[in-house]
């Protein structure tokens, strides 16, 4: 994975020690996430409808998170009752921050594990061993979740492909959440949460590296994905800065959870 | 060579040490089985997140509700509705009053409906009088449709301010005034539909010592007095105003005695009651409360030594006293009688006489009591832990109940997102945020009625009778006067709009 131009990891991972810290620098990323591991969960049920309890059905699923940073998502789908989840993130910062606060739920270290590798390298890892031959089922994953990663690459359709490649056949999903390239989104994540409202660290975001939904629709559906369900996320409370869902609004933030079909 | 040795010699012995005493986890551990305590467990039971897998009776299920005390039973409440023409059963002693909006919680974690619906009395009215004054306040559900302001503020607060969920939740709220029910009746509600639910485990147990966990990565270890020990990620404080939680947390609370006991008893009336009474005497507030048939229950908040006397006193006397406290004229030594030209209408109704005594005569010190903390690392307190306060609004029950429906609240949505339902950060930390609001809101309200009637402030030197009386009557008139006024009094008085509009529960 290339990361763009500018040095995500100078500006965003290393000033940030309590990136845990609900009130931290990364307070935001905790509210959003209780948007998105809802989201995942919600939608998963619907689209599945399973005869057994959500607990039994996730049971089943392996994971794997893309970027998991300091393993925010991972911990949350790990709680969520997922198989087993596994994240993985180049910067050997983020899995040492996440390996530390894994340390602290002991029931969950079962499941969760972190990786610092890249996707090339884990895609290496599965299809090279046997000459280049597509890997068994079952060393792929049922879930592969890609949040507010794609906005950090430079070749983002390359690497639209390359998750892709990771998604079981016909059972498998995907996830992916990032930032719309829309005036609109530059207003809020930009001018407001970098500059006005400090809610992250300026220079976090680039506008120029936004994509739209129907760019990553465009790019899954050609490698036979169905869209499952979409949905933005907004801040609702000024006050609190909690956020939920806005089903008909993906011009901000938004998620999109798609399904593998071949 | 040596240092293996060393380590497989003191291995063993640890481990023997912890298999004599098997720590038993489970996911949410309730310590008291009052209404607080029972209605989280419903509530949290009403979610499908509590389920456990294996249903043998070894393993805890993932909700423990303990209680040292038997919990009350339905069947006598049911039982008593077939054979009603035969004896009539005679209400107890106590009653509480719940808003609109805790009957809505109780429903949607469908412990009305087990209830006994001809013992739930709603009342459509309300009146405050007092004894140093002719002011009165009548408020009532109706109230709002008799005043053109009032149609338009809830016009502009209906189609500014609400969506559609919180414009059907207001409409509720204000289609009557409450309902008393007996403490007991709810109580036996809950545990039976707590039972039902099957995803909590009821234990007549008493906690001896928790053990307070000292790092993130561990949790509370609860020992029990049969010497059973249950690890909890999130230990809720339910246990009264002693609460042994609070203490063992180290969460401080402060708080003053008002030097008054409330005795409590249930009486018959002549004819049937349907206004809930509340008199301001001048040794404390006296409230008499509709309930089924011609019954009523007195809530009488006096001084310690009155109250043992009224204890002693015979029945007849007692009630003699009691109908000379609610009906005998008040003084216009402050001020004259407003003429009713003035008040556009005179709406005051005295309550019915008293005949009868029905049941015994209970005290209790009452206090006021407010925890510092709510919440802290894998702990919550809720109910009389938490704030405990004057019944002269019969709001205790009420402002517990919220804090019960934003705790569960927050405990689901926490399942939900996968967080960790004890982590006081991204959890724990919310509930308190939002309780907080409330209960500082009800509190400030209650002390301040409190204080204008009895004329001290949180235990102040006594402000002259005089001056603060003919202030009150003034400022009591003015708002029964004006009904929008008296409308957003009320609002915020009974904490109507202070409640979570949705609940996690009944959402996918």
């Amino acid at each position: 994975m290339k990361f763009s131009s500018r040095q995500v990891e100078d500006i965003i991972i290393i000033p940030q020690y309590d990136w845990w810290s609900p009130t931290g620098p990364q307070g935001s990323l905790h509210k959003f996430n209780k948007v998105r591991a809802n989201f995942i969960r919600k939608n998963l049920m619907n689209d599945a409808m399973p005869i057994e309890t959500q607990e039994e059905y996730f049971s089943k699923f392996r994971v794997l998170d893309i970027g998991c940073g300091a393993g925010i998502l991972s911990e949350s789908l790990g709680r969520l009752g997922m198989g087993s989840v596994t994240g993985i993130d180049p910067t050997d910062k983020c899995v040492e921050l996440a390996q530390a606060h894994l340390k602290l739920d002991a029931d969950l270290a079962k499941k969760v594990t972190y990786k610092n590798t890249t996707v090339e390298a884990l895609i290496d890892e599965k299809f090279n061993t046997n000459n280049n031959q597509s890997p068994h089922k079952d060393e792929l994953y049922d879930l592969v979740c890609c949040s507010e990663v794609i906005e950090h690459v430079n070749d983002q359709q390359e690497f639209l492909r390359k998750c892709a490649k990771l998604v079981k056949p016909e059972t498998g999903y995907f996830f992916l959440s990032t930032i719309a390239k829309t005036p609109e989104s530059y207003f809020l994540t930009i001018l407001m949460a970098e500059y006005v409202l400090r809610l992250v660290p300026k220079g976090t975001h680039e506008w120029n590296q936004y994509i739209n939904v129907e760019d990553i629709e465009g790019a899954l559906s050609s490698q036979a994905f169905r869209t499952v369900a979409k949905a933005g996320a907004m801040v609702t409370n000024p006050l609190t800065m909690e956020m939920d869902e806005f089903p008909n609004w993906l011009r901000g933030n938004y998620m999109i959870l798609s399904k593998r079909l071949i | 060579m040596f240092f293996s040795q060393a380590k497989s010699q003191t291995i063993p012995n640890l481990q023997s040490q912890q298999t004599q005493k098997e720590i038993q986890d489970t996911d949410v551990l309730i310590v008291g089985g009052g209404i607080a305590g029972a209605s989280l467990a419903c509530a949290l039971s009403s979610s499908q997140y509590f389920d456990t897998k294996d249903h043998s009776s070894q393993k805890l299920k993932k909700i423990v509700l303990l209680d040292h005390t038997k919990l009350p039973s339905m069947s006598a409440y049911r039982e008593d509705s077939q054979n009603l023409s035969k004896d009539k059963r005679i209400p107890e002693p106590r009653v509480i009053t719940l808003s609109p909006n805790s009957l809505r919680f109780l429903r949607s974690i469908g412990v009305l409906q087990k209830c006994n619906q001809k013992f739930i009395t709603e009342f459509h009215d309300m009146l405050v009088y007092e004894e140093m004054g002719n002011a009165y306040m009548r408020f009532g559900s109706q109230n709002r449709q008799q005043s053109s302001m009032i149609q338009f503020q809830e016009y502009l607060m209906k189609n500014l301010l609400f969506n559609e969920e919180q414009r059907q939740v207001f409409e509720e709220s204000q289609s009557h005034m409450g309902a008393s029910v007996e403490n007991n009746h709810l109580l036996a509600g809950l545990v039976e539909r707590t039972q039902e639910l099957n995803k909590c485990q009821i234990l007549q147990r008493k906690v001896v010592k928790i053990e307070v966990p000292k790092s993130q990565s561990e949790k509370p270890i609860v020992e029990l007095d049969d010497g059973t020990l249950i690890r909890a990620k999130l230990v809720i404080g339910s246990d009264g105003e002693k609460s042994k939680v609070r203490e063992e947390f180290g969460i401080r609370a402060s708080g003053y005695s008002y030097g008054q006991n409330g005795l409590v008893c249930t009486v018959r009336t002549i004819r049937p009651n349907t206004i809930a009474y509340q008199r301001f005497l001048r040794t404390g507030p006296l409230a008499l409360l509709p309930l089924w048939d011609n019954h009523s229950s007195i809530v009488w908040s006096c001084p310690p030594e009155l109250s043992k006397d009224l204890i002693d006193v015979s029945e007849d006397k007692f009630v003699e006293l009691l109908n000379q406290a609610l009906q005998k004229s008040s003084d216009h030594s402050l001020m004259g009688q407003i003429p009713d030209r003035v008040l556009k209408r005179n709406t005051f109704e005295l309550p019915p006489i008293i005949d009868k005594l029905e049941t015994k005569r209970f005290a209790f010190p009452l206090s006021l009591l407010q925890s510092e903390n709510l919440a802290a690392q894998r702990v919550a307190l809720i109910g009389d832990a938490a704030h405990r306060v004057h019944p002269l609004a019969g709001q205790g029950m009420n402002i517990g109940l919220t804090g019960v429906a934003y705790l569960a609240n927050q405990v689901v949505q926490a399942k939900k997102c996968g967080l960790d339902i004890g982590d006081y950060g991204n959890v724990l930390s919310d509930y308190e945020r939002k309780e907080n609001i409330n209960a500082k809101m009800m509190i400030s309200s209650i002390e301040f009625v409190k204080a204008s009637y009895s004329g001290r402030i949180y235990g102040s030197e006594r402000i002259a009778d005089s001056t603060l009386g003919v202030l009150r009557n003034v400022f009591i008139d003015l708002i029964q006067t004006s009904n929008i006024a008296k409308y957003n009094f009320m609002n915020y008085a009974s904490g109507n709009l202070n409640h979570p509009i949705t609940y996690e529960w009944q959402k996918n």
